[in-house]
């Protein structure tokens, strides 16, 4: 890759909003993230950064404000300075390249963690089903699963679910990930398990966004921290000034009401 | 006069060409109604949860009308009625060298449209029971409407879909006799030509009767194993595919009473 395409932002949304009816989620919010980089979002519950999240693959779409990915203007097509809604299909492919990850894992119940993992490779992709399974076992072994390839979700623990979402995300080959609460839906116990897969995941370069309540996890893996309340981006900082001493009022106030 | 023991079992066992071809009928009226029912039920369930406003109304006025009028009544109008109107009049067909009378195909379609309004409403609740996040999570992996639809909500909507609609076949295979009113030689007229002729009225109808009760008994084994099938995910042990999933459901093992439901 040259050395300009490493300067564009993977990420850059420039004033989103969006709107539930008469209540504004998005109240114009721009973020940036470089290739590689890894972008925690925190805040309180309605604050509007899984709103944001979901905007980004277009299982939400938002009414104003650009997300670029890329170089790839998502949801829209800009007509003499307006946007114009994209079609379903265009939508549709724009999301291949854009990994998420749910807090309620979300697979699919009626196939066996291989099957969840080939799947889209195969129809969407139109990869052969040998290599595409070659990738998802490798993949299985990568987040510690290979012993569960033929076993049925349902039969798996809350963790391992996650794991192999996050294996059958992975086998898209995105060049994004996005997390929303990777582990609110988890025991203590299985939470250090998919956290580690995320951190494993981020040293090897793979750029995330992700929504978490994990502020230890934040900070050790984060390379810029978020505080989103009320639809709106209040603080962005990288860890060490985020959760120090010196961080705004706004940050020690949301730290200290989840404590 | 008492109940003709040697006559009845005469019956069953040597039914004879006549009554294996009636029964024969019996059956590809049931399947073909139920297949071409299904068909009608997917496009209307579908359907009645498009974005579309007037395809919804449409329907969910064709469940709303059907569902209201009798199959007797829909088979008559089918056949007799709309030919006595010099609208439509079925004709003997013959499809690689099999005769489809003008009876049986009035009586396919009218059972089929009978059984779509009722299958649409199986197929919406089906539908509507699949979990958003599944289909998130399809959308996500960048899988179209399409793929999403056919890889992931018609096989989950089909778990909830199956039970009902092995209950709407078994209704089915028995209501086929209705059938006989516009002249299809099923088994059921067959028997009531025979016993104006022999007069074994009552063994005769038992016959008929254990007839029917045998094609049901077995719709439900392959109900059993089709349920197994798509509760591969939840069963105590792994079941793969369409041959092991009839083994599981064949084979006794303690407790396997409680495991089948």
């Amino acid at each position: 890759m040259s050395a300009e395409a490493l300067a564009v932002p993977m990420v850059r949304a420039i004033g989103v909003r969006k709107w539930f009816g008469e209540h504004e989620v998005l109240k114009g919010v721009s973020l940036k993230v470089a290739r590689g980089e890894v972008l925690c979002i925190i805040g309180p519950s309605g604050s509007g950064k899984s709103t944001f999240l979901r905007c980004i693959n277009q299982l939400e779409s938002y009414e104003d404000g650009r997300i670029i990915v890329g170089e790839q203007l998502i949801g829209y097509r800009e007509v003499g300075g307006r946007l114009k809604a994209l079609s379903t299909r265009e939508v549709v492919a724009q999301r291949r390249r854009i990994g998420m990850v749910f807090q309620q894992f979300n697979l699919f119940w009626h196939m066996t963690v291989l099957q969840n993992i080939v799947e889209a490779p195969i129809r969407v992709l139109g990869e052969s089903p040998a290599v595409a399974r070659q990738r998802a076992l490798t993949l299985l072994e990568r987040v510690g699963l290979s012993a569960k390839a033929d076993a049925y979700p349902m039969k798996l623990s809350g963790g391992q679910q996650q794991r192999a979402a996050i294996a059958r995300a992975l086998a898209m080959q995105p060049e994004l990930m996005l997390f929303d609460e990777p582990t609110s839906a988890l025991d203590p116990e299985t939470t250090g398990e998919v956290l580690s897969v995320i951190s494993e995941l981020a040293a090897s370069g793979m750029t995330m966004i992700i929504v978490t309540h994990e502020m230890g996890f934040a900070r050790q893996i984060a390379n810029r921290v978020v505080l989103m309340e009320d639809g709106e981006v209040r603080h962005e900082a990288v860890p060490a000034d985020f959760f120090g001493p010196d961080t705004t009022v706004r940050v020690k106030a949301f730290l200290s009401s989840i404590h | 006069m008492g109940f003709d023991w040697s006559f009845f079992l005469d019956r069953i066992l040597n039914p004879g060409e006549p009554y294996l071809l009636a029964m024969g009928r019996t059956v590809a009226m049931a399947v073909l109604a139920m297949l071409l029912g299904l068909l009608i039920g997917l496009v209307v369930g579908f359907g009645r949860l498009s974005r579309l406003a007037p395809v919804r109304a449409a329907s969910a006025f064709y469940v709303w009308l059907i569902r209201g009028i009798p199959v007797l009544v829909l088979l008559v109008m089918l056949f007799s009625g709309m030919a006595a109107a010099g609208l439509f009049r079925f004709t003997d067909v013959n499809l690689f060298g099999l005769k489809l009378t003008a009876s049986f195909q009035a009586a396919v379609i009218g059972l089929a449209i009978h059984e779509g309004a009722y299958m649409a409403e199986i197929v919406r609740n089906g539908i509507q029971a699949v979990a958003r996040g599944q289909i998130e999570a399809a959308k996500s992996l960048g899988m179209s409407s399409w793929l999403v639809t056919w890889r992931v909500v018609i096989p989950q909507a089909a778990r909830v879909i199956v039970p009902p609609l092995g209950n709407d076949f078994n209704h089915m295979l028995k209501t086929t006799s209705l059938a006989s009113v516009i002249g299809v030689q099923e088994i059921f007229l067959l028997t009531e030509g025979m016993s104006a002729t022999t007069f074994k009225t009552f063994e005769l109808l038992t016959v008929v009767a254990l007839n029917y009760l045998l094609l049901t008994t077995i719709w439900n084994v392959i109900q059993g194993v089709i349920e197994t099938r798509l509760r591969a995910h939840e069963l105590d042990q792994p079941v793969y595919g369409w041959w092991q999933s009839l083994r599981y459901y064949l084979m006794p093992r303690p407790g396997s009473v409680e495991r089948r439901r």
